[in-house]
C-alpha cells in the first residue's frame, strides 16, 4: 500500500521535473573535472531544503546518479575522469575514442551504468526495509558500535595510511563534541561563542572541505581537460557481442561495495575493472581500448548508488562522502535515518528510491542521445569555474541558517581541510567523523549508564559480537596490506 | 617546505589537545546525575586517550620518515590571491552586501584565474549573479546580505 502511494507520489509533475532537473544537473557537474558527486549533492542541499522533502531527495538522487554516469563521458572522450570514480572507465574510453570509436565507448558506458545503478536500487528497495526492522534490535550499545563500524570503514580506505587516517576521524569526533552536551544539556568547548551552543554545523563543513577547498587545487590547474574532441567524429554504433558478463561483474561488485561502509565509488570500478581484466578473454586489449573495461567499471561505480544507500537510510550511518551529504538532506528536512523512515515517512521514503529508477532512466534517455555534447561542458575555463562554485559555496553556507557565522566556518573548514588534505589526512573520515559523532556519544553514554559503568555491554550481545569482527576486520585489511607490500619491496630488493 | 616537519608540528598539536581533552573532560561534562558525568567524561576521556595515542604513533613515524618536499599548488600566486579574495568576499558582504560583493569578486577572480577578456567576464559575472539573487531571494526567499555600510548615512 505505501508502494502504492508512493509510486503515486513520484508520478507527480513536480517530483518528475525534479528527477529530470536533478539527473541533468549531476551529469553536468559530474562531467565536469574536479566537480565530484558530494560537491554536487553539498551545493545542492540549500536549494532542496526549500522544497517538500520528496522533491528535494528526488533532486539530491537524481543528481548522485547522474554525476556518477556523467564522469565517464569526458573520461571516454577527452581522457579526464569527470570524478575520481570514472578513472578506470579513461584507461579504456579514450583510446577507443582515438580508435574513431568513441560512440561505441559511450554507449557502453551508459547502458552499464544503467544495468548497474538499476540493479543496486532494486536490492536497495528488498532489503532496505528488512534491515530497517532488524535495526529495531539495535540497543544503545549496539548504536555506538555501528558509528564506530561506519568510521572505520572511511578510515581503513584512507590512502595517507592507518594513522592519519584514524586520527581525522578522531579529529571529527571531537569537533562534534562541540554544543550542548546532549546527556546533560549544559554547553561545552564552545569558547563562549553562542553560535556554537547548537554545535559545529556539519553542512558548511562539508562545502567548505569539499568544494572551495577543491577550488583551492584548482588554482594550478590552467585546462582541466586533457585534450579536444571533434563531435563530428563520434557515431552511433551497437553494443559489441558478449558484453553482458562484464556489465553482471560490475552490477554485483559495486552493490556489495557500496553497501560496505567506506569503500566508495572509485575502489568498486576499480574491482571492478580488475575483474574484467582476469575473466576477459581479450587480455591483450587492455589498456588499448577495451570495452568489457569500460562495461565492468562503468557498472560497478554506479552499482555503488543504490548499495551505499542501504546503510544510510536503515540504521543512519553513512557509507561514503555523498551519502553524509545526503545525510545531510534528509536531516534538514526533518528526516532521520533509520526504521521510521520506512514507517512513518514511507511514501517519502519508498519514493525517494522509485525517484532513483527515473533518475537511471533520465541518464540514459540523456546518455543515448546527448553524451557527447556534455563533453563540451568539461571544457569551461577554469577561471570561470573556480569563481561561480565559490559564490555558490558562499551563498549555500549561509543560506541554511542566515548566518555569516556558517560562511566562515566553511571558511575555516576550507583551508584547514586543503592543508591536511595534502598532508595524507582524510576530509571523508573528518566529515563522517562529525555525522557519526553524536550517534557514538549517545550511544556510548546511554550503554554505560545503563550498565552503571559495566564496558562489557559492549561485548555482550551477538550483534554487538558480530559489529566488532567486522571493525577488527576494517581495520586489519590495511595493515596486512602494509605488510604484503613490504614485503614485496623487501623480496624486490633483494632480487636486485 | 618539508613534508616530514608539518607532520611532526601537526602531531604534537593533536597531542596538546589530547591533553586538554582529557583535562577538561570532568569539569566541562558536569551533570546532574553522577551516571551522566561518568559516561560522558569516559567517552571524552577514551577519545583523548585514543587520540593522544595514535598521534604519538603518527609523530614516531613522521620522525622515521625521509624528508620530502610537499608542494601545496603549482601557482602559489594563485592560490594565495584565491585565499585573500575568498576572505575579502566574505567580509566585504557583510558590509556592502550580496549585490555588490559578488559583482566585484567574481570579475576579479576570473582575471586573477587567467580570464583575459574583461568584457566577457563583467557580463558572465552580471549573469551568475543574477541568477543566484533570483534562485535564492525570490525564489527560495532567502534574506541575502543587504548593505550595511550606508545604513548610519541614509538614515
Amino acid at each position: 500500500m505505501i508502494l502504492l502511494d508512493a509510486m503515486q507520489a513520484v508520478m507527480s509533475v513536480d517530483v518528475l521535473l525534479a528527477v529530470v532537473v536533478g539527473t541533468i544537473s549531476g551529469i553536468v557537474i559530474g562531467g565536469i573535472p574536479g566537480l565530484t558527486a558530494t560537491m554536487a549533492v553539498a551545493l545542492l542541499i540549500p536549494i532542496t531544503f526549500s522544497f517538500s522533502p520528496l522533491i528535494g531527495l528526488a533532486i539530491m538522487g537524481g543528481v548522485y546518479a547522474g554525476a556518477m554516469y556523467g564522469g565517464s563521458i569526458p573520461a571516454i572522450l577527452l581522457s579526464t575522469p569527470g570524478t575520481p570514480a570514472a578513472a578506470a572507465t579513461a584507461l579504456e574510453g579514450y583510446p577507443l575514442t582515438k580508435q574513431g570509436k568513441g560512440g561505441l565507448a559511450l554507449k557502453v558506458s551508459v547502458v552499464a551504468s544503467f544495468i548497474g545503478g538499476t540493479f543496486s536500487v532494486i536490492v536497495l528497495l528488498a532489503i532496505a526495509p528488512v534491515l530497517a526492522n532488524f535495526a529495531l534490535k539495535f540497543g544503545p550499545a549496539e548504536y555506538f558500535l555501528l558509528a564506530l563500524m561506519g568510521l572505520t570503514g572511511v578510515v581503513s580506505v584512507a590512502t595517507g595510511g592507518l594513522a592519519k587516517g584514524i586520527l581525522s576521524g578522531l579529529i571529527g569526533l571531537i569537533i562534534a563534541l562541540i554544543g550542548t552536551n546532549p546527556m546533560t544539556g549544559m554547553t561545552r568547548y564552545d569558547f563562549g561563542i553562542v553560535e556554537l551552543y547548537e554545535g559545529v554545523s556539519f553542512m558548511p563543513a562539508l562545502i567548505g572541505m569539499f568544494s572551495i577547498s577543491q577550488m583551492l587545487a584548482l588554482t594550478g590547474e590552467r585546462n582541466i581537460a586533457k585534450s579536444d574532441v571533434d563531435l563530428k567524429k563520434i557515431k552511433r554504433e551497437k553494443l559489441p557481442k558478449g558484453i553482458w558478463p562484464f556489465i553482471g561483474y560490475g552490477t554485483a561488485v559495486g552493490t556489495i561495495v557500496g553497501i560496505i561502509p567506506g569503500e566508495g565509488a572509485t575502489i568498486a570500478a576499480f574491482l571492478s575493472y580488475n575483474i574484467a581484466k582476469a575473466k576477459s578473454k581479450m587480455k591483450h586489449l587492455f589498456g588499448k581500448g577495451n570495452p568489457e573495461g569500460i562495461a565492468a567499471a562503468e557498472a560497478g561505480n554506479n552499482a555503488c548508488v543504490g548499495g551505499s544507500l542501504v546503510p544510510l537510510l536503515t540504521l543512519g550511518v553513512p557509507g561514503n562522502t555523498v551519502s553524509a551529504a545526503l545525510m545531510g538532506g534528509l536531516m534538514i528536512q526533518g528526516l532521520i535515518p533509520g526504521p521510521e523512515l520506512f514507517t512513518k515517512h514511507g511514501v517519502i521514503t519508498y519514493g525517494f528510491i522509485l525517484s532513483l529508477f527515473l533518475a537511471n532512466v533520465v541518464f540514459l534517455l540523456t546518455g543515448l542521445f546527448f553524451a557527447p555534447y556534455f563533453a563540451k561542458i568539461a571544457k569551461v575555463p577554469s577561471s570561470i569555474l573556480v569563481a561561480a562554485i565559490s559564490v555558490f559555496a558562499v551563498v549555500g553556507s549561509y543560506s541554511i541558517n542566515n548566518s555569516m557565522f556558517d560562511v566562515w566556518l566553511m571558511l575555516i573548514f576550507a583551508f584547514t581541510g586543503f592543508f591536511l588534505d595534502k598532508l595524507g589526512y582524510s576530509l571523508s573520515a573528518i566529515i563522517l567523523g562529525m555525522i557519526l559523532g553524536p550517534i557514538a556519544e549517545n550511544g556510548f553514554t546511554q550503554a554505560m549508564t545503563i550498565s552503571a559503568g559495566d564496558s562489557s555491554i559492549f561485548f555482550e550481545s551477538t550483534i554487538a559480537k558480530v559489529l566488532w569482527v567486522i571493525i577488527v576486520v576494517l581495520l586489519a585489511q590495511p595493515l596486512f596490506t602494509h605488510y604484503k607490500n613490504r614485503r614485496q619491496r623487501i623480496k624486490a630488493m633483494r632480487m636486485e | 617546505m618539508k613534508k616530514k616537519y608539518l607532520e611532526v608540528a601537526l602531531s604534537l598539536l593533536f597531542i596538546l589537545i589530547a591533553v586538554l581533552l582529557y583535562g577538561s573532560a570532568d569539569t566541562v561534562n558536569q551533570a546532574v546525575s553522577k551516571a551522566s558525568t561518568d559516561s560522558t567524561s569516559t567517552y571524552v576521556n577514551t577519545l583523548a586517550i585514543v587520540l593522544g595515542l595514535v598521534a604519538s604513533v603518527e609523530l614516531v613515524l613522521s620522525i622515521l620518515s625521509h624528508p620530502t618536499t610537499i608542494e601545496f599548488t603549482k601557482d602559489p600566486r594563485r592560490f594565495f590571491a584565491l585565499i585573500i579574495l575568498l576572505i575579502a568576499y566574505v567580509w566585504g558582504m557583510e558590509y556592502i552586501g550580496f549585490i555588490l560583493a559578488t559583482l566585484l569578486f567574481l570579475p576579479v577572480t576570473m582575471r586573477m584565474m587567467g580570464y583575459r577578456n574583461w568584457v566577457k567576464s563583467l557580463i558572465i559575472s552580471a549573469a551568475i549573479t543574477l541568477f543566484v539573487y533570483l534562485l535564492f531571494q525570490v525564489g527560495f526567499e532567502i534574506l541575502l546580505p543587504e548593505p550595511t555600510v550606508l545604513e548610519g548615512v541614509l538614515s
